[in-house]
């Protein structure tokens, strides 16, 4: 009898689920239509640029950050310069068009002398024009300045350090690689990332070790090693 | 994704609230379990949410049908077969280019068909007497887009701080092939003889596609037929039609 009853009870819960189920389609229907709806992804939410690390470091105690007293690189074939990398620890772009990449690798060497500088300014109708600086019995113009490197119209460059101009050492930086165009997704397109394949000074500024050969697009990664001579 | 979440456990919940199942099972067998069949019929299934949504985007298209068989009211083997195809082509574009101009006239399409595998599992009492009855199922599926076919062109590479023109990557046209499980529960509820209406509601993860390189190129690709976007599919829903073959 007792199992009778919940049989009846079971099979009474057919009735209750066929309008259940037209209660869960409906359900369904709202749930699903209102999300996939709002699903479309218009947007490109991933991180597109890829930089390589660089890392200072000290050539006599290698797990040590080497500080410089200033450092500026300009990257060959483009319009910008990248000062205030004296903490040892920068990121640097690639050329995605290129399978090399040259840096001037310009930093105030710990020994540093000072060069004379005077300043002339140039007058018009009473009006300042123009500043001239005057160094090693020439007069130049200022082409550029970033934070304190000053580019010259003749391509000097000097630092302005501890009340003074200085002369930078100066050294090229070559990276070479293999570019990987990489699909990322309809919205975003492309992104490039770089098989790292050498790294030079042309002077031997330092001693170079590529730790990581994949330049990709994550963030704060190390790919590669300077250790610093003491300059 | 809470929400979505919450709406999988509340329809978890009500399918089994209206389970009074496990009850039945202290009893003696009943006549009508004696009546029990060890295989009931095939539900052949067509999915009403494809041509849903390419009426709300038209920049997709797909078809999707399944089998089920019906084991003792209790396992539901399933297998479907689909073809879908998506333009990708967003108008939106992000500026690859750098140049403020963002790149026009590109092109990603996808095409190809996939295959699921699957059981299905029946959480509502049985009525062993009838062939055809409502079901209400939690599942899972294994699913395969083999050699699923792209079109990708139009895109340029970023060279506008090197004081160079932006390069056109060349077009690529190849194929690949996505694996991924999903996770399901649904109900299915005859409506005029033979001929039932189902809803379901799926999970999608541990996908995996076969990234291709073709010279310099690396091809990643962010949709999948019968996945969808990868960042927005995670969830999927059918809305089926079907007729009982017993």
């Amino acid at each position: 009898m007792r199992t009778t009853n919940v049989k009846q009870r079971a099979l009474k819960s057919f009735g209750t689920f066929r309008g259940l189920g037209a209660g869960l389609m409906l359900l369904f229907s709202l749930c699903a239509g209102g999300t996939f709806v709002s699903c479309e992804n218009e947007h490109c939410d991933e991180p597109m640029y890829s930089s390589m690390g660089v890392s200072c470091l000290s050539e006599i105690n290698p797990t040590e950050k080497y500080s410089l007293l200033g450092l500026s690189l300009l990257p060959i074939g483009a319009d910008t310069i990248y000062a205030g990398l004296e903490n040892g620890l920068f990121y640097l772009p690639l050329n995605p068009s290129a399978s090399d990449t040259k840096f001037i690798w310009s930093m105030i060497p710990r020994g540093y002398e000072n060069v004379g500088v005077s300043l002339d300014t140039v007058w018009q109708d009473g009006v300042a024009v123009d500043v001239k600086y005057c160094m090693d019995g020439k007069s130049v113009s200022l082409l550029k300045k970033e934070r304190d490197l000053f580019l010259f119209s003749d391509s000097t460059m000097l630092y302005f350090y501890a009340g003074g101009f200085v002369r930078p050492m100066i050294d090229t930086l070559t990276i070479s690689y293999d570019p990987i165009h990489e699909f990322v997704s309809g919205e975003c397109g492309y992104r490039t990332i770089y098989e790292l394949k050498n790294v030079a000074f042309s002077k031997g500024v330092g001693d170079l070790l590529i730790d990581n050969d994949r330049v990709t697009n994550k963030y704060k990664e190390n790919h590669v090693n300077i250790y610093m001579s003491v300059y | 994704m809470l929400t979505y979440i919450c709406r999988f456990i509340s329809l978890v919940v009500l399918l089994l609230a209206a389970t009074p199942v496990f009850a039945g099972k202290k009893g003696k067998k009943s006549t009508e379990e004696e009546q029990k069949q060890f295989f009931y019929g095939v539900y052949l299934d067509y999915d009403l949410a494809d041509p849903l949504m390419a009426a709300i985007d038209n920049r997709r298209f797909g078809m999707n049908s399944s089998i089920v068989l019906d084991f003792q009211h209790l396992i539901y083997p399933a297998f479907e077969l689909g073809y879908a195809t998506y333009n990708a082509s967003s108008d939106y574009i992000y500026d690859n280019t750098g140049t403020g101009t963002p790149t026009e006239d590109v092109k990603y399409k996808l095409k190809g068909t996939y295959y699921k595998v699957g059981l299905n599992i029946n959480l509502l009492a049985k009525d062993y007497s009838k062939k055809l009855t409502p079901y209400g199922y939690v599942g899972f599926r294994y699913a395969i887009a083999p050699r699923y076919k792209y079109e990708i062109s139009g895109y340029k590479t970023d060279a506008s701080l090197w004081g160079a023109d932006s390069e056109l990557i060349p077009a690529q046209d190849g194929n690949t092939t996505a694996q991924w499980g999903e996770f399901l529960a649904g109900v299915n509820t005859p409506i005029y003889k033979g001929f039932c209406l189902g809803a379901e509601l799926r999970y999608k993860g541990f996908l995996y596609i076969k990234n291709v390189r073709e010279g310099n190129c690396s091809i990643n690709q962010s949709y999948a037929p019968g996945y969808g976007d990868i960042e927005d599919g995670t969830w999927g829903f059918r809305y089926t039609i079907s007729y009982f073959f017993h």
